[in-house]
């Protein structure tokens, strides 16, 4: 597993390390032109109902962000259309959540979260028909947190432990991890695609 | 700095094989009176006659100067394949661009670009070595840069392979024999008369060997920028050494390396040294090495000087694939270890992976596939190892350190007209020799290649 603290935050950014290793970057499929599908395995240790972050997909903006009494689904459209979509507050502090992100261009945004100690479920869509993802060149998924150090507050970073994380990209699993190997500050991918989730 | 894809783009611009260092950089073995610019097209003799009346002739010889018009009329000068062969075989950047991109190259790109192919061009990076002094005869090194090479070819005479590896009858038929320590050299007069008008434009200039600390030339250039140093504070110096030396050396290196250091006479200082195994593998291959010495100078280098940098060049050979992980391990542990924030590169230690061309019998190329998957395994560990960004602690490999050993992989399993099983027997018939010279065990050593030389020495004696 891996225990992120509010002195920190994690991300999926394998190509911030070397620019042409992996050969086959997962987060690149983040870009709003592809399709992926992000499954977390989780569970918020922060107990404070302060603004928190659970995940932020950048530069783009995509983010799913917890408020004392709901949770906000935060989603970035072409021509600088940032649209926040409030849901009822599922996820809560020592309760493990099971969450998936799927995105299909020109078809769908579809967020599902469970909560496996209520069974509680969530399945939110959001109809991409027409519609375009903000798109970006080099994205990357922060964890705990909303953006990097030097351009957040971080009084949004929190305190979650996770126990999975799975991109897909059309039934192709790009970035595996169960958290049981690290080097250098590094989660260790288990498909050998050297999709690493670091500390940041 | 400029990004690599918009300096790949600007020199394709001006010729799909132009590459400043052509201009910039040069390495100058005054030992043998040889040039190349950059490091990897095979040398050239200066002819004497050139240096007559413009010494710096030991870098602008007419030969460059038609490679250079090559370059600028959009040719790709065949000398330079190293280049070529990375670019045909991956989509990672080579050196032309690597090179081109430094700022002792990049600045002059302008000006070179629309320079007349005629003209002098004084370098920015220069590289020299006053000769061939070396208490080390390493697998893939000969007698133009070891003098124990020198003493071992006299006295056994060259390799049983099908060029005579390292015969030095052919050196002599061609003028490429070194001149001895003891011997006038007129090359090292041109270097000593150019000096004091080269000095001052350099950004880099680099001594290496033979073993430099084993050179009084290399000591009188330290002096003289101890005592010059208001001409060119901003001098980049490096200086190479295999770090074998007696330890009176290194203290002597060490002692002028604190003054030109904490009495900023130099804007900065590198040493350069090399390795590509760990252990008796290292041992083995640069026959001369005590692996364990070279791991304490480096760490007592970095210790009494913290604002120099140390970059192992490894020259990866087929004897490297083994414990070139390894190798990585103990690097990355010497970055941790020394990364103080004081250092004019972002890390103590850098590891600069190229693969070797020459000799060919000890290329990765004579490797069965599963090895070569080794040099992948260790591409990914340096990964892994990777600087962490938006961190303070920023220490481990970089960009390009990876870079460089995953496109060495690309290297040896890209497809060529590489002829295996000729250079795998001519790989046996080297370790053969170089065994019983040296009174070494190959299969000992290496036994994870016991077979692959079990089955090359059958059909050699079949």
């Amino acid at each position: 597993m891996l225990n992120i603290t509010k002195d920190e935050v994690w991300a999926f950014w394998p190509t911030t390390v070397c620019n042409s290793f992996p050969e086959d970057p997962g987060n690149l499929y983040l870009s709003g032109k592809k399709h992926f599908k992000l499954e977390l395995d989780f569970m918020l240790t922060d107990e404070t109902d302060h603004y928190k972050a659970i995940f932020n997909i950048l530069p783009a903006y995509s983010m799913l962000k917890l408020l004392r009494d709901r949770m906000i689904f935060v989603a970035s459209f072409e021509g600088d259309i940032k649209e926040d979509h409030n849901l009822p507050l599922l996820i809560k502090p020592n309760e493990r959540i099971n969450l998936t992100y799927e995105f299909q261009p020109d078809s769908f945004i579809n967020l599902f979260i469970k909560n496996i100690n209520t069974g509680n479920e969530i399945d939110f869509k959001i109809n991409m028909k027409d519609r375009l993802f903000k798109q970006e060149e080099e994205p990357f998924i922060i964890l705990a947190g909303d953006n990097l150090p030097k351009h957040s507050d971080k009084e949004h970073y929190t305190d979650i432990t996770f126990y999975e994380f799975k991109l897909y990209s059309d039934e192709k699993l790009l970035s595996h991890h169960t958290f049981d190997e690290f080097i250098h500050d590094k989660s260790v991918d288990k498909t050998d695609n050297l999709n690493f989730l670091h500390k940041i | 700095m400029i990004e690599y894809p918009e300096v790949k783009k600007k020199l394709d611009k001006v010729g799909c094989g132009f590459c400043l260092a052509k201009w910039t950089q040069v390495t100058l073995h005054l030992g043998t009176g040889m040039t190349h610019s950059c490091h990897h097209p095979v040398q050239h003799k200066i002819p004497l006659r050139e240096l007559r009346n413009n010494p710096s002739a030991l870098h602008n010889t007419r030969h460059k100067k038609k490679r250079r018009k090559q370059m600028l009329e959009g040719e790709k000068p065949s000398e330079c394949n190293y280049c070529w062969n990375i670019e045909e075989n991956s989509n990672s950047f080579s050196d032309r661009v690597f090179k081109s991109s430094e700022p002792w190259s990049w600045n002059d790109f302008q000006k070179i670009k629309q320079s007349n192919w005629r003209e002098d061009f004084n370098p920015r990076y220069v590289e020299v070595s006053f000769g061939n002094t070396c208490n080390f005869a390493c697998s893939y090194c000969g007698p133009q840069y070891s003098s124990k090479w020198v003493e071992e070819i006299e006295q056994h005479g060259g390799y049983p392979t099908e060029t005579n590896f390292n015969n030095i009858e052919e050196l002599k038929e061609i003028n490429q024999m070194p001149y001895k320590h003891s011997e006038h050299n007129p090359y090292v007069d041109a270097f000593w008369e150019w000096w004091p008008s080269l000095y001052p434009d350099l950004h880099t200039f680099r001594m290496t060997g033979g073993e430099p600390l084993l050179s009084k030339d290399v000591f009188k250039v330290l002096e003289y920028i101890q005592n010059n140093s208001e001409i060119n504070p901003n001098i980049s110096l490096a200086i190479n050494s295999n770090l074998g030396v007696p330890d009176k050396l290194i203290d002597r290196f060490i002692d002028i390396a604190q003054d030109l250091c904490d009495n900023n006479k130099v804007r900065e200082l590198i040493v350069f040294t090399s390795v590509e195994a760990t252990g008796k593998q290292a041992e083995y291959s640069r026959f001369g090495l005590e692996y364990e010495k070279f791991w304490n100078n480096i760490d007592k280098i970095l210790t009494k000087l913290p604002r120099v940098t140390i970059n192992i060049m490894a020259t990866y050979n087929a004897l490297s694939t083994f414990t070139y992980s390894d190798l990585i391990d103990r690097t990355f542990e010497a970055k941790k270890k020394h990364a103080n924030g004081q250092r004019y590169w972002t890390s103590a230690i850098q590891l600069d992976t190229a693969y070797l061309r020459w000799p060919t019998h000890l290329s990765v190329k004579i490797l069965p596939e599963e090895h070569k998957k080794l040099i992948l395994k260790a591409a990914e560990k340096a990964l892994y190892y990777g600087i962490r960004k938006f961190t303070h602690d920023n220490f481990g490999f970089s960009n390009i350190e990876i870079q460089k050993i995953k496109r060495l992989y690309d290297y040896a399993v890209g497809t060529s007209t590489f002829d295996v099983e000729k250079y795998r027997k001519e790989f046996v018939k080297f370790v053969d020799e170089y065994d019983k010279r040296r009174n070494l065990n190959f299969t000992e050593t290496f036994p994870e290649l016991k077979n692959m030389y079990l089955v090359a020495k059958e059909k050699i004696n079949a």
